[in-house]
């Protein structure tokens, strides 16, 4: 009889699991921890944004270059905002309308200064999710248009990214921003997806991704 | 805090170890595998109407867990690294049960052999709940099983030296 068959499955499986019990562990986290970072998963999702050729081309140019980085400095003509990763147009209506490149490197500080000067307070982040708790309601400041006004379907929070086509543009009405909140916009290397949404400004928490 | 949040909030702190174990006994770092199972959770409250009907919460939790590292690693053209954690020096039960050698043996095993053990282990899953949770059939679970503890068990026990070999 062979000495290994002296131990019977269960007892390896044992001494596997008290060698692995053994092993010292971080403290459990909050649940409220991850409940915040599960909700601001929730947010709606865009995949490819602005980014040139079809949904999944964008995707595939995000991976080889990142997105959120450096970039130079915006050039800024009358009403308009652009660098080579956005661009940024104030119409006469007081709407702004925001055409990312996700092919090129956008500097989070960058965009939300842009958009501070047309009037859209806005938190942007990089590899992060922000979200409040609870959620402000959406007053549907956000819309996404294709050039010719025509709107695209705004992904409902909770569901699948939503891949938009590379001509889409984002219109942004800062009129419909409720007092106390701002938008967020937080762009994922990890997934290459575009989160947004509202955050009550004076509460809420960023983390995650 | 609302029903759905108290059940998740529950849920949470019922399964948070389980699953971080079943996820270090698979991917042997304890950082990166906190980082992982704590995705997971969040993804599981994010989809909690979903995964709170299924069938195994615990076991979508270290799925999702264990698909978010691969995920990761696979971007990045790297192999998942194995026992890159900071244990004690090799050598057999060291304090409260830890046995660096047995560990060693147990991230050197190919990867479903790992997980099929992990979740048999921590989750105490039964052999078709297991092939159901990684798609497999119960006979390949029973032969992930039986290879895998066979491997384990020749390092719980020096093998014998007979005359021949001597």
């Amino acid at each position: 009889m062979n000495v290994h068959d002296e131990m019977s499955d269960d007892e390896v499986l044992r001494a596997a699991e008290r060698s692995l019990t053994a092993i010292p562990m971080a403290v459990r986290p909050d649940a409220r921890v991850i409940m915040a970072r599960g909700r601001a998963r929730r947010r709606r999702r865009l995949a490819g944004l602005g980014a040139a050729g079809t949904a999944a081309a964008a995707v595939a140019a995000l991976s080889v270059a990142g997105v959120f980085g450096g970039g130079p400095a915006p050039v800024n003509t009358t009403g308009t905002i652009r660098t080579t990763a956005f661009t940024l147009v104030k119409n006469a209506n007081g709407t702004a309308k925001l055409t990312l490149s996700l092919d090129q490197q956008i500097n989070p500080a960058t965009l939300q200064h842009a958009l501070a000067q047309d009037g859209i307070p806005a938190l942007v982040r990089i590899n992060t999710l922000c979200s409040s708790d609870p959620e402000p309601s959406d007053t549907g400041a956000i819309s996404i248009q294709l050039p010719n006004g025509s709107p695209v379907p705004i992904p409902r929070p909770g569901a699948a990214a939503t891949p938009v086509p590379h001509d889409a543009v984002m219109v942004i009405n800062p009129a419909k921003i409720a007092a106390g909140t701002e938008l967020t916009f937080n762009y994922l290397n990890d997934n290459h997806q575009l989160h947004f949404g509202v955050i009550d400004t004076s509460s809420y928490t960023c983390g995650g991704g | 805090m609302s029903n759905e949040q108290a059940e998740f909030a529950e849920f949470f702190q019922a399964s948070w170890e389980p699953c971080l174990r079943a996820v270090v006994a698979v991917v042997g770092s304890p950082p990166r595998a906190e980082d992982q199972v704590a995705e997971a959770f969040a993804r599981a409250w994010a989809s909690w109407r979903k995964v709170s009907r299924h069938p195994v919460p615990q076991a979508w939790v270290v799925r999702t867990a264990l698909n978010t590292g691969a995920s990761w690693w696979r971007r990045r053209g790297r192999e998942l690294p194995l026992a890159d954690h900071d244990l004690t020096a090799p050598g057999g039960p060291g304090p409260g049960g830890l046995d660096s050698t047995l560990l060693t043996a147990l991230w050197s095993l190919p990867a479903r052999q790992r997980e099929v053990i992990a979740l048999r282990i921590f989750l105490d899953l039964d052999t078709g709940t297991i092939a159901s949770q990684l798609g497999i059939e119960a006979g390949t679970v029973r032969m992930h099983l039986s290879r895998g503890v066979a491997a384990l068990r020749r390092e719980l026990t020096p093998t014998p030296t007979t005359e021949a070999e001597q």
